[in-house]
């Protein structure tokens, strides 16, 4: 039991120093590199907002076009930049497994965590900035929004896990498929729609991806009664337990394969 | 822990690599226990599998067969640069280094400042480093975290002269009842500060009793 502690005291030493050097190489000193994060959902959401100004008839006079472009955007952009930045993570930080302490989960983990607390960083803190300017009303109901994004961050901890290993099985060929992948799970994931807009008969193939039923699920927490969602809380879990099983499992079975350069 | 508990053990350690029509087996079958303080010399050519020896040695490499057991502290290659983000400065590698391996970073920041010679340089970013002032930081950080057991691939010449013996004073001097792994294809050094000597062949380790027969070994070679 000793060891066992005293592993995990050196692994979690790791990880946080991993997670310093990269915030520091990434956010850090002269350079404001960080704002963009903030500047993608912002600038879209104004562009979007002016857009709708012109064009209103698509939906109910009083739908919530802003907050519904923002929860759609930035929920979905956390399991995509999750799964993107621990796949590049791998290989830029090969050379580091020189040193013995470091192992590969360290490197997979200290990219995962800092994604996921960036992001939803910027959740909070651009929620907070436009609910204090009017620009999206208070939300309805947190529990939803609370439950939901927990589920998609669970997601993303999965989903990272499974195609970082894979991307390391195909020896980088992934990569490639991934980022016109990811494009189409963005767009099929409900950024740009609701359940409810969709004919019935396509709706249960839609929500056979979990990503649509969390983002339901924060929406419903941001709009209340003015939409009729569509989860499942119970299969969004069993997706998740399933999607992290695979990833570990898989991630078990390359780590031999991650070599040091 | 007591000095006779620390070693470094290998069991029948085999390495081999896939390559076309089958595996290439680059270490066949070694054998060796190290003891603390021993100063172990290896000799061999190009290719010969001692770089892969050495990372075995540091655990960057799981053998494919064969048991290493390790209770010393073994070091990273001296003044290995991979590890090195050139957006960071000197500092910002040393505090990270310093994070990994669990050393109080204000302990030994004069150190490193002062054995590295970077001047204000410490504070800006490493790709203004020339390559010299990058292999001293890595010569620094190499020593400010305190190893039982160096691995040594290729003892470059860092720097001028003075700095060479710097180096010299440091880490075989300073440092001189710790164990090491010399890997090397040059004689001078393996003969000077190790007291244990091998030639790496055709994926054997062969120890010998003294350098004299090594050396004859590896040139005849």
């Amino acid at each position: 039991m000793k060891s066992l502690f005293s592993s995990l005291k050196v692994m979690s030493k790791v990880i946080y120093a991993l997670m310093m050097r990269e915030i520091i190489t990434r956010y850090g000193r002269k350079n404001i590199g960080f704002l963009w994060i903030f500047a993608e959902p912002l600038i879209l959401i104004i562009g979007v907002t002016i857009i709708w100004s012109y064009f209103r008839p698509m939906a109910a006079e009083g739908f919530p076009i802003q907050a519904f472009i923002f929860t759609g955007w930035v929920a979905n952009k956390l399991w995509i930049l999750t799964v993107g930045r621990t796949m590049a993570g791998i290989n830029a930080n090969l050379k580091l497994l020189y040193h013995r302490n470091i192992k590969p989960m360290d490197i997979l983990l200290s990219r995962i965590f800092l994604e996921i607390t960036a992001i939803t960083g910027v959740f909070i803190l651009l929620g907070f900035v436009f609910a204090m300017s009017h620009i999206i009303d208070i939300p309805y109901d947190f529990f939803y929004i609370v439950v939901g994004w927990y589920l998609m961050a669970w997601f993303a901890f999965g989903l990272a896990f499974l195609i970082a290993s894979v991307n390391i099985l195909t020896e980088n060929l992934f990569q490639r498929i991934w980022s016109p992948l990811s494009l189409g799970l963005f767009i099929a994931s409900g950024t740009f729609f609701l359940v409810e807009w969709l004919p019935v008969d396509v709706r249960p193939y839609f929500l056979l991806l979990p990503t649509i039923h969390n983002l339901e699920m924060i929406r419903y927490g941001f709009f209340g009664n003015v939409m009729h969602p569509y989860f499942d809380i119970l299969y969004s879990v069993m997706c998740n337990i399933f999607i992290m099983f695979f990833g570990l499992l898989t991630f078990k079975l390359t780590e031999r394969k991650i070599l040091a350069e | 822990m007591e000095a006779q508990y620390k070693f470094i053990k290998f069991e029948n350690v085999r390495m081999g690599f896939p390559v076309r029509g089958g595996i290439n087996w680059v270490l066949k079958d070694i054998n060796l226990h190290v003891n603390y303080g021993d100063k172990i010399g290896i000799l061999g050519k190009n290719g010969s599998g001692k770089s892969t020896l050495i990372k075995i040695i540091g655990g960057v490499l799981k053998p494919t067969r064969g048991k290493i057991t390790r209770t010393m502290k073994v070091s990273w290659p001296i003044a290995f640069q991979g590890g090195f983000q050139s957006s960071l400065t000197g500092f910002d590698n040393f505090r990270f280094i310093c994070r990994i391996y669990d050393v109080p970073w204000k302990e030994k920041i004069e150190f490193v400042k002062e054995f590295s010679e970077l001047g204000k340089y410490f504070y800006e970013p490493l790709k203004t480093y020339s390559s010299g002032m990058r292999a001293r930081l890595a010569f620094a950080l190499s020593l400010a975290v305190d190893f039982e057991c160096y691995l040594i691939d290729e003892v470059t010449a860092v720097g001028d002269k003075r700095f060479h013996e710097k180096c010299r004073l440091e880490l075989f001097e300073a440092k001189k009842n710790r164990s090491f792994f010399i890997v090397s294809h040059q004689a001078k050094q393996i003969e000077q500060f190790c007291n244990r000597f091998f030639v790496l062949f055709r994926g054997k380790l062969i120890e010998f009793s003294d350098f004299e027969n090594a050396w004859k070994f590896y040139s005849s070679q």
